[in-house]
C-alpha cells in the first residue's frame, strides 16, 4: 500500500459529468490500521446549493498478488468490486462489474498535488467511450492521524 | 421485518465493554457506529484489543447502505478476514444482523441486538466452508452506550 502514500489527504477540484454539468468533487483518501487499508470517500456538490449529487466510498486493499482490490458503494451504480488492470505506472486503472450487465472504468493519475480523475459506466457489450466524469483536483489537506 | 439504514441511527455513537476474543482472552470492544453517505448510510468502525489497549487484536470498519435492488449490504474490511461484503438478514425489530463470505469462503456471521436503550449484544463467528453451524470460532460481548450520539 506504500505506493498509494501519496494519494492520502483530501483532494478538492471541478467536475464535469455528461451532459454538461458542473460543479465542485471533494475526495479524501484515509489510511486505517496501519495503512492496511486506505478508505475513500468522495462526492460531488453542486456549488449554487451546496447540495450533493453524488456520493460514494470506498476501501483500497491489495489482493495476495499485491494487485489493488477496490470496493465501493457508490450513490448512482450501488456496490462494485475494481480490480488493478496494466496501465502508466503513474495512473491507478480499475475495472469492474456493476449490476445489470455493466462496467465501470475508473483512473486516477496522481502527479504531485494535483490529481485526475476520469470515471465511465457502459454497457458490456459496448465499446470504449469517452469519460463521462472528469475531475482536476488539487490537494487541500493532509490528514489527521487516525483517532479511532 | 425488513430493515432500512434509518432504523439503525438511533445507535449513533460510541459503544464499548469488555468480552472475551475467540481464543478466551479478555478484551476490550470499541465500536462506533456514525452516519455515511450523505445520510444514506451507517458506518461501523469496531475494534477490539488486548485489556491494555497495547494490542490491536481485530479491527473492523463497514458501511452500510442500500444497494439499488433495496436490499441492504455492508462494505467491510477486517483485520483477520479481509475485504467483505456482508448481507442484512431480515430479523427482529432492533437486530443488525450480517453475513457473508470472505475471500477464503469462511462463513462470517456479525449481530448486535438492542437489549436496552443503553446496551447493545455483540456476537460474531465464523466457520469454514462445510462447517458444521455452530462450529468454529466465535465472540461475545455486552456492549454499553459509552460515548455521545453522533
Amino acid at each position: 500500500m506504500e505506493r498509494f502514500r501519496h494519494m492520502i489527504g483530501t483532494w478538492r477540484g471541478p467536475v464535469t459529468r455528461e451532459p454538461g454539468w458542473q460543479g465542485l468533487f471533494e475526495c479524501s483518501f484515509t489510511p486505517y490500521f496501519e495503512g492496511a487499508m486506505i478508505e475513500v470517500n468522495a462526492r460531488a456538490v453542486d456549488p449554487a446549493t451546496g447540495e450533493s449529487k453524488t456520493w460514494g466510498m470506498g476501501q483500497v486493499v491489495l489482493d495476495t498478488a499485491g494487485l489493488v482490490v477496490w470496493r465501493s458503494f457508490h450513490s448512482n451504480t450501488g456496490f462494485s468490486t475494481m480490480r488493478e488492470v496494466d496501465d502508466d505506472p503513474s495512473v491507478l486503472a480499475l475495472h469492474g462489474a456493476l449490476a445489470g450487465d455493466r462496467r465501470i472504468v475508473v483512473c486516477w493519475k496522481c502527479s504531485g498535488d494535483e490529481m485526475l480523475l476520469t470515471f465511465t459506466t457502459r454497457e458490456e457489450s459496448t465499446a470504449a467511450t469517452e469519460p463521462q466524469v472528469v475531475a482536476h483536483l488539487r490537494r487541500v489537506s493532509l490528514p489527521l492521524p487516525e483517532t479511532q | 421485518m425488513t430493515a432500512r439504514v434509518g432504523d439503525f441511527l438511533h445507535w449513533i455513537g460510541v459503544w464499548a465493554g469488555m468480552g472475551e476474543t475467540q481464543a478466551g482472552q479478555p478484551c476490550y470492544i470499541r465500536n462506533r457506529f456514525y452516519q455515511e453517505l450523505d445520510g444514506q448510510g451507517i458506518g461501523m468502525h469496531f475494534e477490539a484489543w488486548d485489556p491494555g489497549m497495547t494490542t490491536l487484536y481485530h479491527g473492523v470498519r463497514a458501511v452500510l447502505a442500500a444497494a439499488p435492488s433495496g436490499v441492504l449490504r455492508a462494505l467491510a474490511y477486517s483485520t483477520m478476514q479481509g475485504p467483505l461484503i456482508l448481507e442484512l438478514t431480515e430479523d427482529d425489530d432492533g437486530v443488525m444482523a450480517l453475513s457473508g463470505e470472505n475471500l477464503a469462503g469462511q462463513r462470517i456471521s456479525v449481530t448486535f441486538v438492542q437489549e436496552s436503550p443503553e446496551q447493545l449484544l455483540f456476537t460474531a463467528f465464523w466457520r469454514p466452508p462445510q462447517a458444521p453451524r455452530l462450529e468454529g470460532p466465535s465472540m461475545t460481548c455486552h456492549l454499553t452506550r459509552s460515548g455521545p450520539q453522533g
